[in-house]
C-alpha cells in the first residue's frame, strides 16, 4: 500500500502551481459573471497554449497522452487556486468525439476545443428531467439532412455565452426512455433558439434555452441514432477524477480558519472544536479522492468510488460554508466576506452534477449490491 | 392541560389570516425587494390598526396569543419588527409606535430593522432606549429581512426599572416563535414540491429517503413549535433558552433538506423558498448575539 501519488504527479503539481499564481482567485471556479469573460477565456487559452485541456487525449488526436490522474492534479490545484472548473468541452464532449465521433467531426470540433477557443454548454436537464435524464422530452425529428428539434433545456450553466450546446433530444418514443435518446451538437446561435436567465442564489447564471424547430445538421450528430445513452454514461465515466477536486474544501477550510483567526475567534474552545471537527471531515474527503484515484490508475470503473468522493466532498463544503453562520459571527450573514458567499454557493453543490440522493442510492445499490426498489 | 386553541385564539388566527393573506406573503416580499426588502410599513399599520400587535399590553399578560400571531406574520414573510411588538414591548411598559430594533449591548454589525427603526432598545444593564440618528445605513444582505449596519449609537437614556434578564429572556421566546413561522413555511413548500414533482415515473415524495427526512424536519419543527409556545406561555427564562436552542439546531436541518428535496429550483432567486430560508441565518445569527442560547439554557438549569 502507498498513499503517494508518485513523483511524476507531484511534480506536475508543483508545475500546475507555478503556472497559476498568475492566475489565482478570478473568481471564475464559481462562475462569476463580471469575471468570467476576460480572465477565464485568458486562463483557458493559456492552457490550451500547453495542451493542457488535452493532457490525457490520445496523441494521435493532438493530446498528450497522459493518464487521467493528470487530469485529477490539474483540476485539483485550479480549484484550490479557485481559478476555473474543467470546461464540458475537452472533457465530455472532446473525449466522446474522440470515442464515436466521425474523422471529420474530429478535425472540425478538437482543435478548438483543445486551444480554449470554442465553450460547450451542456444541454441535458430539462423541467422534468433532472435526476431521471432518461424520461426527457426535447424532440429531434429527422427531415432530410437536418434535426428539427423542439424543447426546452433548463440549468444550462454558460448557455447564454456558449458556442455550442451539447444536447441529448428524443428521437425514439417517450416509453423507450434512454433506448430513445440521441446525441446533437447545436451551434447556440441557430435560429429558433430562445435562452433566458435564471439566477442562482449565488449569483450564477444559469439558463432556460427554449428550441423551436432549430435545425441541427444530421454531421452534427454524435454516434447513432437513439445510441446516446450509452454514450453519456461512458463519458460520465471519463470525467469522474475531476467532479469534485478535493482541494476545493481544503481551500474553503484554509479560508475559514483564516478568516475566523482574523476576527480573533480561534481561541474559543468550542470553534476549535468545530474546526477540528471539520478538519477531520477534510482529511476523509481527501482520502476519499485518493481511493477513487487509485481505482481510476488501475483502469477500474470507479463509479461508486466517485459517487462516494462527490457525496462526502460537496456536503463537506457546505458543513464548512455553514459554520460561520452557525457561531453567528455577525458579518457572516453580509454580502461580502467570501465566507457569505460560499454559504450561498454550496447549496448548489449537493445538488448539481447528480443529486447526494442519487450518490447515495449508486453506492447502496452498486458498491453495497442491495435489491433495488422500482 | 389542553393544546387545542380556544374559540378566542381561534377567532384571532383566523382573521390575522386573512390580513396576512392579502397583506403579506412571498409575493408581497418580492414586491418589497425579495431577499433584500424594504421594511412593511403599511402591514405594521394594518396589524397595529386591527389591534393584532397588542395582545399582550403588560407584563403580567399571558403572551401565549401574542406569540402565536407572531408565528402567524412569520409564516407569512412580514418584514416588519413584529416579534418586539406582540413579544417583547410588554416587558418595558413604554408605548413606542413606529418600528424598534433590539440590540444586544456592544453588539456592531448587521441588525434587523437598525436601519428603519424609530428607537433602538440596547440590552445591557441597565437596558437603554435609544434615538437613532437617521445614520444607520442599510446592509447588503440575502436574509429576506430589512438589515441595517449598526456602528456606533448614541448613549440614550435608561430605561429604569425594566430587568434586560427578561428582555433577553423575551427576545428570545420572539426569535424562537419566529424561526418556527419561517421554518413551517419552508417544510410546507418542499411537501407540495414533493408531492407534485415526478422522477422515474413517482412523485419524489414516494421516495423513503424522502420521506424519512421531510419527517424528521417535521418532527423537529413541532418540537421547536410546542416548546416556543411554552416558554411563551410560562414566560420562564429556562423554557426561552431551551426552545430557542432547539430551534436554532431545527433550522440547520430544515434549511439543509427542504434546499435538497427541492433540487435546483430551490436555489433560484425566481423561487421563494429562500425567503424564507434566508431569514433563518439571520435569526439564528441574532440568537447568538443575545449570548449562546445553549449555554443560557445550561446556566438556567444548574448552577456549575
Amino acid at each position: 500500500m502507498n498513499f503517494d501519488l508518485g513523483p511524476e504527479l507531484t511534480e506536475f503539481r508543483l508545475e500546475v502551481r507555478a503556472f497559476l499564481e498568475d492566475f489565482g482567485d478570478i473568481g471564475a471556479f464559481f462562475h462569476h459573471e463580471d469575471d468570467y469573460d476576460v480572465a477565464t477565456r485568458r486562463l483557458y487559452l493559456a492552457l490550451g497554449e500547453r495542451n493542457w485541456l488535452a493532457l490525457a487525449w490520445p496523441v494521435e488526436v493532438g493530446g498528450e497522452g497522459k493518464h487521467p490522474l493528470f487530469e485529477f492534479v490539474l483540476w485539483d490545484e485550479m480549484a484550490r487556486s479557485r481559478a476555473a472548473r474543467p470546461p464540458l468541452g475537452s472533457g465530455i464532449v472532446a473525449k466522446t468525439i474522440i470515442r464515436a465521433g466521425t474523422d471529420e467531426q474530429k478535425e472540425r470540433f478538437l482543435p478548438g476545443l483543445r486551444s480554449g477557443e470554442i465553450f460547450f454548454s451542456l444541454g441535458y436537464s430539462e423541467p422534468e428531467a433532472g435526476s431521471d435524464l432518461a424520461g426527457l422530452r426535447t424532440r429531434a425529428v429527422r427531415q432530410g439532412d437536418v434535426y428539427l428539434v423542439t424543447g426546452e433545456k433548463r440549468w444550462t450553466s454558460g448557455g447564454h455565452r456558449a458556442d455550442y450546446l451539447w444536447m441529448l433530444c428524443r428521437t425514439g418514443t417517450q416509453e423507450s426512455r434512454g433506448r430513445g435518446l440521441t446525441i446533437l451538437i447545436v451551434d447556440r446561435r441557430s435560429p429558433g433558439i430562445t435562452v433566458s436567465p435564471l439566477t442562482a442564489l449565488s449569483g450564477e447564471r444559469f439558463n432556460e434555452v427554449f428550441f423551436d424547430e432549430v435545425a441541427v445538421p444530421v454531421r452534427n450528430r454524435i454516434g447513432t441514432e437513439n445510441g446516446g445513452w450509452g454514450l453519456i454514461g461512458e463519458s460520465l465515466a471519463t470525467e469522474r477524477h475531476v467532479q469534485f477536486p478535493p482541494a476545493r474544501v481544503r481551500r474553503d477550510l484554509d479560508d475559514l480558519v483564516a478568516w475566523l483567526s482574523e476576527r480573533g475567534l480561534t481561541a474559543d474552545p468550542v470553534v476549535r472544536h468545530r474546526l477540528s471537527d471539520l478538519a477531520v471531515r477534510v482529511a476523509e474527503v481527501e482520502a476519499l479522492a485518493l481511493v477513487m484515484c487509485e481505482a481510476v490508475q488501475d483502469g477500474r470503473d470507479a463509479a461508486v468510488e466517485a459517487a462516494a468522493n462527490k457525496l462526502a466532498g460537496s456536503e463537506v463544503a457546505q458543513e464548512v460554508a455553514r459554520l460561520a453562520g452557525d457561531l453567528g459571527v455577525p458579518d457572516s450573514v453580509v454580502v461580502g466576506p467570501q465566507i457569505e458567499y460560499l454559504w450561498r454557493q454550496s447549496i448548489s453543490e449537493t445538488i448539481g452534477g447528480g443529486t447526494s440522493e442519487i450518490m447515495r442510492g449508486l453506492i447502496a445499490g452498486r458498491g453495497l449490491d442491495l435489491p433495488m426498489h422500482r | 392541560m389542553d393544546f387545542a386553541l380556544n374559540s378566542d385564539q381561534q377567532a384571532v388566527l383566523e382573521a390575522v389570516g386573512t390580513l396576512l393573506s392579502r397583506h403579506a406573503g412571498p409575493a408581497r416580499l418580492q414586491q418589497l425587494g425579495g431577499d433584500e426588502p424594504d421594511y412593511d410599513h403599511d402591514l405594521e399599520k394594518r396589524l397595529l390598526e386591527a389591534g393584532f400587535l397588542d395582545l399582550a399590553t403588560t407584563r403580567s399578560t399571558c403572551r401565549l396569543d401574542a406569540a402565536l400571531v407572531l408565528e402567524a406574520v412569520s409564516g407569512a414573510l412580514g418584514s416588519c419588527a413584529a416579534g418586539w411588538r406582540l413579544l417583547v414591548a410588554p416587558t418595558l411598559d413604554t408605548d413606542l409606535p413606529g418600528p424598534v430594533a433590539l440590540v444586544p449591548d456592544g453588539r456592531r454589525g448587521p441588525v434587523r430593522f437598525a436601519a428603519d427603526a424609530d428607537a433602538i432598545v440596547v440590552i445591557g444593564s441597565p437596558v437603554r432606549l435609544v434615538r437613532p440618528d437617521r445614520s444607520i445605513a442599510r446592509v447588503r444582505s440575502r436574509l429576506g429581512w430589512p438589515v441595517g449596519e449598526v456602528r456606533e449609537l448614541p448613549a440614550g437614556g435608561d430605561l429604569d426599572g425594566v430587568d434586560p434578564a427578561e428582555v433577553r429572556t423575551w427576545a428570545r421566546t420572539a426569535l424562537a416563535v419566529e424561526m418556527v413561522g419561517a421554518m413551517q413555511l419552508a417544510l410546507d413548500m418542499t411537501v407540495r414540491h414533493v408531492s407534485d414533482r415526478r422522477q422515474f415515473d413517482r412523485a419524489i415524495g414516494s421516495f423513503q429517503a424522502v420521506q424519512h427526512g421531510l419527517a424528521e424536519c417535521s418532527v423537529a419543527v413541532e418540537g421547536a413549535r410546542w416548546l416556543a409556545l411554552e416558554a411563551a406561555f410560562t414566560g420562564s427564562a429556562a423554557a426561552a433558552a431551551a426552545s430557542l436552542t432547539h430551534a436554532v439546531d431545527a433550522s440547520r436541518l430544515v434549511f439543509g433538506r427542504v434546499h435538497q428535496y427541492h433540487g435546483a429550483m430551490g436555489f433560484t432567486r425566481e423561487y421563494d423558498l429562500h425567503l424564507a430560508t434566508m431569514r433563518l441565518l439571520a435569526l439564528r445569527s441574532e440568537a447568538e448575539a443575545l449570548g449562546s442560547p445553549a449555554a443560557a439554557c445550561a446556566a438556567e438549569h444548574w448552577t456549575i
